[in-house]
């Protein structure tokens, strides 16, 4: 097909490709620039042949480059888009707006182009010799991974405030949830929708994962309510989380003294006593104890917690005789001779006159917690504003220490096991999450299996 | 997965322990009167003056700073 020809030259297309013959020398090179506006579907690329047809002026036909088809139609690797450049001028477009529209569907039709084409593009004001996006893919949407929230238990913290009148050693110690109460929740993972190619093809969506909800069947229950799974706690108690697992724990209230009234109290669970502890009387839990009366205790004979911690608000005066004996810590206002022992932490608030302190870490609080007379052991570190008194009561601080060495090999192997625990449990979680994606498909056999892998999990 | 919670109250408990200083630390920060008798491990020490700061222990000996 004969594109363009003058006294200089005569350009032709021939399958596709672009030649000239130059009759003579003398056409400037730059002259081309106007060529290509006329005629977009030029698609120069070999220049140096070019150059030298055009210098030597032979008479020979040269290849010089390409022909443009008049519609250029591209397709994305992920088959998600599609392109087309118009290679024709403003003005034969706009001319022939009904033929290139035609000739637009048949081009996407030639490249299975069948979802997604823009027909609001298409019909409106199309630019020529730019890339359009003319068609795009429905992208799949990916459901969202089950989302879980527990209950927040309060930090074990004292705070000492005073507000000119008094000093107060404050702290969010127990948890008090009633029957009924909220404990978590779950919003479950959503599945998500596919999408679809611009060819047609659905591409498959990653559907959310599934998170299970850990708590103690026998005082918590999961209920559906408004497409979510709540936590309730099935009882009056406290809160607790043991082994990962929330519950609600056996929890007694005394809402006056320990005394005669009372007698000695021994409870499975945890303790609050809104009063105080009366002389010779003593306590005993096997989880968390809680003194709060602001007055105090004196003089009682005996407070213990088997595994959890004692929290007395209003400090002790024991008469050297009243013993307080925790499974992990002490948090206590202060202590007046008394006996105070813990595997965990001792924190004092104010002081222990006189005491004997024995804990892992003794620690009194570093604006005004004073170590004064007595004994203090310790295995690791002892804290305090101020040791001893003017008048040089002697205090002994006593750290039995540890070995460094022993310490760090004995964290080496917690971490390794740690390490091989959690990869395993890791493994198991992904083994149930292929269960989860085809729930309500498995046969006898796979969903034995199911509750088999599960049970490490629950445990 | 009880296991892991306990190993992780085990390497949160060691790692407390790996924070004191030396192999025993005790530390005063405001105040130390006389005739305060500080031990870590084997080493003993009368304070006989006021005095603050940290004392720990560390091969076979003790440090204040």
């Amino acid at each position: 097909m004969e594109i363009e020809k003058n006294e200089y030259f005569l350009l032709e297309e021939l399958d596709n490709s672009l030649y000239i013959t130059m009759y003579q020398k003398g056409f400037s090179l730059l002259t081309f620039n106007q060529l290509i506006a006329k005629h977009p579907r030029i698609n120069l690329n070999r220049f140096k042949e070019l150059r030298t047809a055009i210098t030597s002026g032979s008479g020979e036909k040269v290849h010089i480059g390409d022909f443009k088809p008049e519609i250029e139609c591209t397709v994305a690797a992920d088959k998600m888009a599609a392109f087309i450049t118009l290679n024709c001028t403003e003005e034969a477009f706009t001319n022939e707006r009904t033929y290139f529209t035609s000739e637009i569907l048949n081009c996407l039709h030639n490249h299975s182009v069948k979802e997604g084409i823009r027909m609001d593009i298409l019909s409106g004001p199309l630019t020529v010799n730019k890339e359009i996006l003319i068609a795009r893919g429905k992208e799949p949407v990916h459901g969202q991974d089950a989302v879980i929230t527990y209950f927040k238990r309060s930090v074990r913290k004292p705070t000492i405030r005073d507000d000119g009148k008094a000093d107060y050693y404050d702290m969010n110690f127990l948890d008090e949830v009633k029957m009924g109460e909220w404990l978590g929740e779950k919003i479950p993972a959503t599945k998500g929708t596919p999408g679809k190619t611009i060819t047609g093809e659905y591409v498959v969506q990653k559907n959310g994962k599934n998170k299970k909800l850990v708590f103690d069947q026998k005082t918590v229950e999961a209920c559906e309510e408004n497409g979510k799974i709540v936590l309730r706690a099935l009882r009056d108690g406290v809160v607790e989380t043991v082994g990962g697992k929330i519950q609600v724990g056996d929890h007694l209230i005394i809402n006056g003294d320990v005394g005669v009234e009372t007698g000695n109290i021994e409870f499975n669970g945890s303790i609050t006593i809104n009063g105080t502890i009366c002389e010779n009387y003593s306590v005993k839990a096997t989880k968390d104890v809680a003194i709060e009366s602001e007055h105090g205790i004196s003089h009682c004979d005996r407070i213990e917690s088997v595994t959890g911690d004692i929290y007395i608000r209003g400090g002790i005066f024991g008469k050297g005789k009243s013993v307080v004996k925790a499974g992990k810590n002490i948090y206590v206002k202060h202590a007046n001779e008394c006996f105070l022992e813990a595997l965990g932490t001792i924190h004092i608030g104010y002081y222990a006159l006189g005491s004997h302190v024995k804990a892992n870490h003794i620690i009194a609080d570093e604006k005004n917690g004073k170590l004064i007379g007595g004994v203090i052991e310790a295995r690791g570190k002892v804290k305090a504003a101020i040791v001893g008194n003017r008048l040089e009561r002697r205090t002994i601080i006593q750290v039995a220490g540890f070995d460094r060495k022993k310490v760090e090999k004995d964290l080496k192997e917690t971490l390794l096991e740690y390490k091989a625990n959690i990869l395993k449990m890791e493994q198991l979680k992904q083994k149930i999450e292929i269960f989860d994606s085809i729930e309500g498909e498995t046969n006898v056999h796979q969903k034995f299996q199911y509750e088999q892998l599960k049970k490490p999990m629950i445990k | 997965m009880v296991t892991i919670f306990q190993h992780d109250e085990k390497r949160r408990y060691l790692t407390d322990m790996l924070e004191i200083k030396g192999d025993g630390e005790v530390t005063i920060g405001q105040m130390a009167f006389p005739d305060t008798c500080l031990e870590i491990k084997s080493l003993q020490r009368n304070i006989k003056e006021s005095t603050k700061g940290t004392f720990f222990a560390e091969n076979n000996n003790m440090h204040f700073e």
